[in-house]
């Protein structure tokens, strides 16, 4: 696959993506969200808000439209952040930063003069005419 | 934690007094700051130093012949004031289109173009004009394009730029973060130009082809916008130097 | 807090943090629109939707370092939780900039081509193994997802629905986010031109962010586990030295943590995290009788953890003990709001 084809290729799987997505809203907003959340039923002009979202995530929207439809989860889900990880994330996040920059440093053209040009032989040109 | 510490309810009306007078600071250096930033980041900008088009001088109405090529020129025969008679100019299209479908069959023939004179010291192009008043075949023996005179294998040390932007159809049109622009105008069919760091017999921008006078190969067009050093032939024809290069010699400085 | 929802809950808080904000961007691209260049003072100008793109660029990721400087800043010097209380508008703003650089660049540089712009974006530039000459484009698509998932989620809706913790995890993205945005950046315009604005912006603002990350996550650390997570009574402190109106958090596990509030002679527990966006109650402070969230001022009653009428949000409960001038807590949550009697000082601060 060459360039060209690759970039039809993520073009043509982004708008399947958002074809799907759209549907996905839609379905949602009309039979899922008032079922969900109570804060929801009333409000209106919410949902165009919400929209956006649940188009590009609908995978996301599907698995919590069955879990919430069910019932099941876990409460103490809701209550337990991950401090510890985000602690870890903090560090990560400056290691991250700190490589980039140097990268970036190390790679920079240095500004010195290139060589001058410099005349090889007289062998054999091919002409362009 | 103390209770006497100020704690800030957002719902709330009031800020607690002794957060108002930090937070009036926290405003205060954000707004300066971001003006401090916009003035410093926007003012330190590099001079594009590129070229531009001359629309000042209106369209340039020329004829010659048409030297074709992987990449067309013209040999002037009656020229303007600004492109006179005797000089190569090569030809570009609008946008990131070339113009070798239109002008390849007229390849050796005798042609009156029309069109915008683009220029960056001494990188000058035509930017043809749509349809037949931007070119047509005229009656007449086409005139005998100069010979090409080889001037030896060279190592040289600059960058690989489309010539079209390069010459003034953007203002920086060179450089990395115009390496796609430059990619997308290449494939296109505009004209690949060779900007050598430093000038031989004078001159220092290079038409590039392949070996043999062909396209240039996606392998070199990888290499676009990058300091690079790399190994080629060089031809005069008139006033027009051209680089023959593959891929072999280039390396990235 | 909402009890319908509704597009946008502002306040008059939010109204001024709003203005601030969205005075300092538009002052920002004004400032770099119009007073930049003549100040530049180039021989021939800049091609202007060029500028334009840079003048937006420069400013969202200005805008993205800020918003990444508030969390740690506010876990460092709790005087800056006011900078948190509306950091999604920050985000939306800045999201809604990065598009207009976004487009500004697509339609220059990406334009006048047979090609379709969006494939030429693509496919353009494809050296993903050089480092200079990288194609920076893909960085800044990456950021600019990024951006969209999180301003397509910052409704209190999405919180609600997704729960607060898989919501701070796609919310977390913004780090990731943030590095394509500087590598963006760093191999796109300062490779191409390290100016002293550039530089000082892109080190000056990335630097900052690594810094205070560093510096913040080491004061996390600090607050160790006091007790292994068993169903057993575990000791907290004498009550007295909890402030009056304040709590103390007592970390029962990385990942559970109890705040234990004082309101004059009761005390009780419940979990440290808001039910809303996870917020460390333990540093809040019991206003109108109710804990309440530093973060957005969610409150809850002590007692049995249930925010007033007519709010539905709820959090655990725990069990407390006062033995021998020593307060106790129960290691085994109570389900969100559960009724737990709270434990009442004697005078002289003995049950």
């Amino acid at each position: 696959m060459n360039a060209a084809e690759t970039a039809q290729f993520l073009i043509a799987a982004a708008q399947l993506w958002l074809g799907a997505g759209a549907v996905i809203a839609i379905a949602f907003l009309l039979f899922g969200l008032d079922r969900v959340e109570p804060n929801a039923r009333g409000g209106y002009v919410f949902r165009v808000l919400i929209a956006p979202g649940l188009v590009l995530l609908w995978p996301i929207v599907l698995w919590r439209w069955r879990l919430a439809a069910s019932g099941r989860e876990a409460w103490r889900n809701r209550h337990t952040p991950q401090r510890k990880a985000i602690g870890r994330l903090g560090f990560g996040l400056a290691a991250c930063i700190a490589a980039i920059l140097l990268t970036a440093l190390m790679v920079r053209p240095d500004g010195s003069t290139p060589p001058p040009p410099e005349k090889l032989s007289l062998a054999d040109i091919r002409g362009w005419s | 934690m103390t209770s006497a510490q100020p704690f800030f309810v957002g719902w709330a009306a009031k800020i607690p007094k002794p957060l108002r007078a930090f937070l009036a600071a926290v405003c205060v250096i954000m707004t300066v700051g971001f003006a401090g930033a916009a003035v410093l980041v926007g003012a330190t900008q590099a001079d594009p130093d590129g070229g531009r088009f001359r629309f000042d001088i209106g369209p340039q109405n020329l004829e010659g012949t048409v030297i074709g090529g992987a990449y067309p020129a013209l040999w002037v025969t009656k020229g303007t004031e600004a492109i006179p008679a005797g000089k190569v100019i090569l030809l570009n299209g609008n946008g990131k289109t070339g113009v070798q479908d239109r002008v390849q069959p007229l390849a050796g023939k005798a042609v009156a173009v029309r069109g915008i004179l683009m220029e960056r010291g001494s990188l000058r192009m035509l930017q043809l004009g749509n349809g037949k008043q931007g070119l047509a075949a005229i009656e007449g023996d086409a005139a005998a394009i100069p010979q090409a005179e080889p001037l030896g294998r060279w190592r040289l040390s600059g960058e690989i730029c489309d010539g079209r932007c390069a010459a003034g159809a953007m203002r920086p049109g060179t450089g990395l973060a115009h390496k796609a622009c430059a990619n997308l105008c290449i494939a296109g069919g505009q004209p690949p130009v060779f900007v050598s760091a430093a000038p031989v017999e004078g001159e220092s921008f290079f038409l590039m082809t392949g070996p043999a006078g062909e396209a240039l190969s996606p392998e070199i067009l990888r290499h676009t916008a990058e300091p690079v050093t790399l190994d080629g032939a060089l031809t005069r024809i008139g006033n027009l130097t051209v680089l023959a290069v593959d891929a072999t010699g280039l390396r990235r400085r | 807090m909402s009890v319908r929802y509704i597009p946008v809950q502002w306040n008059r808080n939010k109204w001024f943090y709003d203005g601030v904000l969205l005075a300092a961007a538009i002052l920002y691209i004004a400032l770099f629109l119009y007073v930049a260049p003549p100040l530049a003072d180039h021989a021939r100008p800049v091609d202007a939707p060029i500028w334009r793109a840079r003048a937006f660029g420069t400013c969202a990721y200005l805008m993205l370092t800020v918003i990444l400087l508030i969390g740690p800043l506010a876990r460092l010097d709790s005087r800056f939780l006011p900078l948190l209380y509306n950091r999604r508008h920050f985000g939306v703003l800045t999201f809604f900039i990065a598009i207009g650089h976004a487009l500004f660049v697509l339609d220059w540089y990406f334009a006048f081509s047979r090609t379709p712009m969006l494939e030429a974006l693509l496919s353009s530039n494809t050296a993903f193994g050089h480092v200079v000459g990288f194609p920076f484009e893909a960085l800044g698509i990456l950021a600019l997802l990024v951006m969209a998932v999180m301003a397509f989620t910052s409704h209190d809706f999405w919180l609600s629905f997704l729960g607060p913790k898989l919501w701070k995890r796609l919310h977390l993205l913004v780090y990731a986010g943030y590095l394509a945005a500087t590598g963006h950046l760093a191999f796109g315009a300062w490779l191409d031109q390290a100016t002293v604005g550039l530089t000082l912006l892109l080190f000056g603002g990335a630097g900052a962010v690594a810094v205070l990350h560093v510096l913040a996550a080491v004061k996390e650390r600090r607050m160790t586990s006091t007790a292994s997570p068993d169903d057993d009574w575990v000791p907290v402190c004498p009550p007295m030295e909890i402030p009056d109106k304040r709590g103390r958090i007592v970390v029962l596990s990385p990942d559970e943590r109890v705040a234990v509030f004082r309101n004059g002679d009761t005390l009780a527990a419940v979990a440290n995290a808001c039910a809303h966006q996870n917020g460390p109650l333990g540093e809040g402070k019991i206003v109108g009788g109710c804990i309440t969230c530093p973060w957005h001022g969610f409150g809850y009653r002590m007692e049995d953890g249930r925010s007033p009428p007519p709010f539905t949000e709820m959090i655990p409960t725990y069990r407390l003990r006062l033995t021998d001038g020593m307060l106790f807590i129960h290691g085994k949550a109570n389900p969100p709001g559960t009724y737990q009697e709270p434990v009442r000082l004697m005078e002289g601060g003995m049950t």
